[in-house]
């Protein structure tokens, strides 16, 4: 019954996020499907939280911040990713955010479902690993 | 006859002389006979004179003394109103000489009492008792009782600080004691007086006095203001500076309060220093604001059903723009509004729903509170009549139990929201197909613990916190391979919606954990608020 638009924003390096965002303004960070962190095969320790929300390190050594892309007020920290990161597979979510003005010039910057989409297919579909 | 004493003489001289007018002389000398008061103000003003030339001896020389001065223009000290007689009131020469002295060039000051600023002269009587009773009557209130109350503006403490200091000095040459709380209050003098007078325009409706902070049925406000003399206060803000704090919104801080506070820790000395003693002469008299009625609010009860689930309860109003039309308490509010020719109103109830949730069963007890009602009294068949009024009104909502109660029931109200228990029916979707023995489980479930964060759908307006909250039994009806009802009696309080699909983890257990899928609420239903409150009334 609640609804969500979603908001997908591509980052450096491929570090795509996905913001949930509800008509109330509370927005959740999560991590888009595309993210390194999220591939297969990779495992994730949480580290340290800081004004940049999470540092997370794979096992495979490679660490990834998350920024917050938004000027918002930072709500809550998901401390559960911390002991169980395999959530931000499924339902986890790494902040929730209450966006500080009005919702439409913020997410401008931001894609829809179906021009992130887009984009995710001009990467895997050209000869050479674009810099994202 | 005034009940004056010897003693009285020289207080009535000296204030007569300085400016006052002839009933707040008699507040000086201590007289609380309220008779003395009702008197018409000639008459009052006339004895006066007369008890004060009583000492010159001689009552026909006074009767030549007023023919003499029949032509003559009034005399500043007891100017009568115009329309009425021209009599000279001072029929004591040597007063007029002391008054007199100071050459008669200047054109005569106006004979507004340099205490009252004019409140008990030409506000005291019945014509202003007509112009108030008027008003009352223009309004049409219902009552049976009614309280007349007097603002006064502030600076009339320091006047009257003023003439008792200047009555003091006299007193204690003489060696008699005047406390100032004998003297009797301009208020006080001007009830005695009103209160009879309204009454009887009103054909004799009892106009009493508040006692503490008890409240009656209907209030009557007169107000006066005299802008002319409305800096005579600043000075004690120089004196006494903690007595007045500026206020947030930059209202007057020269409250009455506050001038009689710095008026009490201010000392004789310092007064005199900064303000006249007598008092200045004002040149007008006050201005009487407009006459308001209050009538103290009724409450009204009730339980309200909602069967439709685009509905919300209050307005829903976002930017000004109204996202939906009407909403429960504008149903509920707008037949009483009208019957009860109420100014306005405040709805509250035990526990709310969503716009797009029913509340069904016997409904949810609310309370409305009609604000400055002009209609009070209903009796039982009429208080039927507008529920059956607000019933017809639309097939939205319903009320039952209608009724009348005291302000205390907002109280009862509120209880029931922690504490009580709320009953529901859900329409669950479930993402994987279930069977009818995957359900029966949930039927065993009692007394299940739930740790519920903020739900992120009222985050924006409610802080980040864990509550604890219980869901005391469950029962299931099978529908088909995704679909199911379910139905809950739980704690008050408790996030049914959040506790079907999980709000991100944040709701724990969930029924997604409990079923193993994903789940999601597809329709809710209020069964029952179980509040025992308001009394049913039965049809």
């Amino acid at each position: 019954m609640v609804r969500y638009y979603w908001f997908i924003d591509i980052g450096a390096a491929c570090e795509d996020q996905c913001i949930l965002q509800h008509s109330n303004r509370i927005c959740v960070i999560t991590l888009a499907e595309t993210h390194p962190i999220l591939q297969n095969g990779r495992t994730i320790k949480m580290s340290e939280k800081s004004k940049r929300l999470w540092r997370a390190t794979c096992t495979s050594g490679e660490e990834y911040t998350t920024y917050s892309c938004i000027r918002s007020r930072l709500l809550e920290v998901n401390e559960v990713i911390l002991e169980r990161p395999k959530l931000l597979l499924g339902k986890g979510y790494i902040a929730v955010i209450l966006l500080k003005i009005e919702s439409k010039t913020v997410t401008n910057g931001l894609l829809s479902r179906e021009e992130y989409e887009s984009v995710i297919s001009k990467r895997t579909s050209s000869t050479q690993p674009e810099p994202c | 006859m005034l009940p004056l004493k010897e003693k009285d003489r020289p207080i009535v001289k000296k204030l007569l002389e300085a400016g006052c007018c002839a009933r707040c002389v008699l507040r000086f000398c201590c007289l609380g006979v309220q008779s003395a008061y009702r008197q018409s103000y000639e008459d009052t003003a006339r004895e006066l004179c007369a008890f004060v030339s009583d000492s010159e001896n001689n009552e026909s020389q006074d009767a030549a003394v007023l023919e003499q001065h029949k032509e003559d223009p009034p005399s500043k000290k007891m100017k009568m109103d115009a329309a009425k007689t021209d009599i000279q009131s001072e029929g004591d020469s040597a007063v007029v000489a002391t008054v007199m002295e100071e050459g008669d060039a200047e054109p005569a000051d106006s004979d507004v009492c340099v205490v009252c600023l004019g409140v008990l002269q030409q506000f005291c009587d019945e014509a202003y008792a007509i112009k108030i009773s008027e008003v009352v009557k223009a309004k049409n209130y219902q009552f049976d009782t009614m309280v007349l109350s007097v603002s006064l503006p502030a600076q009339l403490s320091v006047r009257e600080h003023s003439c008792w200091l200047h009555v003091k000095k006299e007193v204690r040459e003489k060696s008699m004691c005047l406390d100032m709380d004998d003297v009797i209050q301009v208020k006080e003098a001007f009830k005695w007086t009103m209160q009879g007078l309204v009454s009887k325009e009103l054909g004799g409706i009892p106009v009493v006095t508040k006692i503490n902070r008890q409240t009656e049925q209907f209030e009557v406000g007169v107000g006066f203001t005299h802008p002319e003399t409305d800096s005579d206060c600043h000075f004690l803000a120089g004196i006494c500076s903690d007595c007045f704090r500026p206020t947030k919104n930059k209202q007057n801080v020269f409250t009455r309060m506050a001038v009689v506070k710095a008026l009490e820790k201010v000392s004789d000395e310092k007064f005199l220093k900064k303000f006249p003693c007598p008092p200045t002469r004002p040149a007008s008299k006050c201005i009487a604001q407009d006459v308001q009625c209050l009538h103290v609010s009724v409450f009204v009860a009730g339980r309200y059903n909602k069967f439709s689930r685009t509905l919300p309860q209050t307005p829903w109003v976002i930017d000004g723009e109204r996202m939906m039309e009407s909403s429960v308490e504008e149903l509920i509010a707008a037949p009483l509004l009208s019957s009860f020719r109420a100014e306005g109103f405040n709805f509250s109830s035990s526990g709310r729903e969503d716009v797009d949730v029913r509340t069904l069963g016997n409904g949810r007890p609310f309370a409305l509170e009609l604000l400055n009602p002009h209609r009070a009294r209903f009796n039982k068949a009429e208080v039927r009549q507008l529920q059956e009024t607000i019933n017809q009104s639309s097939d939205k909502i319903r009320v039952r139990d209608l009724q009348i109660v005291s302000r205390d029931a907002m109280g009862h109200m509120k209880e029931g929201e922690e504490d009580k228990t709320k009953s529901y029916t859900a329409l669950i979707w479930t993402q994987k197909a279930i069977n009818k023995d995957d359900i029966t489980f949930l039927e065993e479930t009692k007394e299940l613990k739930l740790a519920q964060k903020t739900p992120l759908r009222v985050l924006h307006r409610r802080p980040l916190a864990v509550r604890e909250r219980v869901i005391h039994t469950m029962s299931t009806c099978f529908l088909d391979a995704h679909h199911f009802h379910l139905k809950l009696r739980t704690q008050a309080g408790t996030y049914i919606k959040e506790f079907v699909h999980g709000d991100f983890g944040r709701t724990k257990p969930n029924l997604c954990d409990l079923l193993k899928t994903e789940t999601d609420i597809l329709e809710l239903d209020v069964e029952s608020v179980d509040v025992d409150w308001p009394p049913s009334i039965p049809e």
